[in-house]
């Protein structure tokens, strides 16, 4: 098992691929001992962990995931098509891609353009809405996300990426995923 | 008036470029991850050393406890001593709070104060937790009395 990815390289050979057993594994054995590593050595670090394992199993939601050609799993997007718009309903990169030292910039970002292309293939124009965590929240305000007022049930506000010319403009300024595997 | 906020602007689009979005969850505690995904907390000292990249016997060197005792931690088949979590904590640049944590010595939701002299352990107590717990020993023996 080897948990290093390799730095410095772009997201051109990303593959999309449904999540299944394989990322669970990868979630389990390299995702979680470097969160696990991370949050015992940098305080500062404040990636959140969320329950993949769970996440992926439920058949509640759709799913994509972010590899490499090493099968390294690098970002995991959970999502539901909604009659008007996409439903992000967990969108995260690998730890070892967050932060300053992070390997790969820009798989989150990339996710998150594949679902305003998935929204715009079904009608709805590039429209989606999330419940953002609070260190993401700059980052929605800043990309045209706007705040609807409304939170979750863990008191999370929800952004939505209006239809229309934020979406395009969401999307060329963070390409989207475009190879899929299987 | 420009060049005093440069910096400012110049450090705000770093962090930004830095920064990956996340959404949907607070997400897990620590507590909770080593819960939910480690086997005992003790494979989580094993993680420290992996990406600290040392040998079971560097490690063990380094702490002054024998590679047995080191794999027991490990394993799980015995639980740190304070003093041996302290140097674990020391040894990996670890944070302490976190390790008493997830080795159930105090609460999750305890704070840098609440927590008192567990929190500053250092192996063996100094003479401020020393006089603390002699105050507290008074107090409760004060309060026994009324």
């Amino acid at each position: 098992m080897n948990l290093m990815p390799s730095k410095g390289a772009d997201l051109s050979d990303l593959l999309l691929q449904k999540g299944g057993a394989r990322e669970i594994t990868e979630f389990t054995s390299a995702w979680v001992p470097w969160f696990l590593q991370k949050k015992f050595t940098d305080s500062n670090w404040n990636y959140r962990l969320f329950e993949w394992d769970e996440i992926l199993e439920n058949d509640f939601y759709q799913n994509v995931a972010a590899v490499d050609p090493r099968g390294l799993l690098h970002g995991l997007m959970a999502f539901r098509l909604r009659s008007d718009h996409v439903r992000v309903d967990f969108v995260a990169t690998a730890p070892f891609n967050f932060g300053r030292a992070g390997a790969r910039k820009g798989v989150g970002s990339a996710l998150l353009s594949h679902a305003v292309q998935l929204s715009i293939a079904n009608g709805h124009k590039g429209k989606l809405l999330l419940a953002s965590t609070p260190e993401s929240e700059s980052y929605y305000e800043t990309h045209m996300f706007r705040r609807t007022g409304k939170q979750d049930d863990e008191g999370l506000p929800f952004f939505e990426l209006p239809a229309g010319r934020p979406a395009e403009v969401f999307t060329a300024t963070f390409p989207p995923i475009v190879s899929t595997s299987k | 008036m420009t060049t005093s906020k440069r910096p400012k602007l110049e450090l705000a689009r770093k962090r930004e470029d830095e920064h990956e979005p996340q959404a949907g969850s607070r997400g897990l505690s620590v507590v909770d991850a080593v819960k939910n995904y480690i086997a005992t907390p003790g494979h989580t000292l094993a993680i420290l050393r992996y990406f600290a990249s040392e040998t079971p016997a560097q490690t063990a060197s380094a702490l002054g406890i024998s590679e047995n005792v080191l794999n027991s931690y490990e394993k799980g088949e015995s639980a740190p001593t304070l003093p041996d979590l302290n140097k674990f904590a020391k040894h990996f640049k670890a944070d302490f709070r976190l390790l008493l944590s997830i080795f159930g010595h105090i609460g999750q939701d305890a704070s840098e104060t609440s927590m008192g002299i567990a929190a500053q352990f250092d192996g063996e107590l100094g003479h401020r937790e020393k006089a603390d717990l002699r105050k507290l020993v008074d107090a409760f023996s004060k309060r026994s009395k009324s």
